[in-house]
């Protein structure tokens, strides 16, 4: 049961550009350039989902 | 054949076409150095403000994408080296479908940022980390129903993606 409800959590594909928006700016804020850089990369990335 | 294993040789063609696209822009970032910084970083900020408009459907923007799909033939004369292929191909995100306002964003910020090398690189790989993120988290749920929930949140995530960016590089230019 268990599994099954970290299963449909890992369907969701919104929490995962949340977190990297959240790290894309708090890296930002924290003048940590680079990790701030890569989280966006992260982002353009994965707001591709579903398109190939 | 696996398929955890053809996720990692696809991840691996990801990662290393992000990283070739950010290296080939990171290296005609040179062109933009006569432009003062204070001249590049508006033109950064504005065209993430335009990503966001056009996003929220305030503004109505082509985007300059290769509008074909990576053939299926690449699968079928060596599958290892088809998946890398496909990767890599789809890593790079100038051969395929490209419609989201972010990755172009990206690519004019890497352009005119004049980003440190190791910035540019791990963002190209983080890139193709990004697109393969989705591809793992499709095996992993194995929830047939993940396609059309993906399909229904992706303008939600276009906008997020574009104006994370913008709130982020505002942070950080300014």
């Amino acid at each position: 049961m268990r599994t099954l409800t970290a299963r449909r959590g890992l369907a969701d594909p919104f929490p995962p550009a949340a977190a990297l928006a959240l790290l894309a700016v708090a890296a930002a804020a924290l003048e940590a350039s680079i990790l701030c850089w890569a989280s966006i990369g992260a982002l353009a990335g994965y707001a591709l989902s579903g398109s190939v | 054949m696996r398929q955890d294993a053809v996720l990692a040789v696809f991840t691996l063609g990801l990662l290393l076409g992000g990283t070739v696209s950010a290296l080939a822009l990171w290296s005609l970032s040179g062109l933009a150095s006569p432009l003062p910084p204070p001249a590049r970083t508006p033109v950064i900020l504005a065209a993430a403000a335009a990503g966001v408009a056009r996003e929220l459907g305030v503004l109505s923007l082509p985007l300059p994408q290769n509008a074909r799909q990576i053939p299926q033939e690449v699968l079928h004369v060596h599958l290892w080296r088809g998946v890398l292929q496909f990767g890599f191909e789809l890593g790079t995100g100038v051969r395929t479908y490209v419609p989201s306002s972010a990755p172009y964003f990206l690519a004019l910020a890497l352009l005119l940022a004049r980003a440190p090398l190791t910035a540019a690189v791990l963002t190209g790989a983080a890139f193709g980390a990004g697109r393969a993120l989705s591809a793992a988290l499709t095996y992993l749920a194995r929830d047939p129903a993940r396609a059309a929930a993906v399909a229904a949140r992706i303008p939600h995530i276009r906008v997020i993606a574009v104006s994370a960016s913008l709130a982020a590089f505002s942070l950080l230019f300014m």
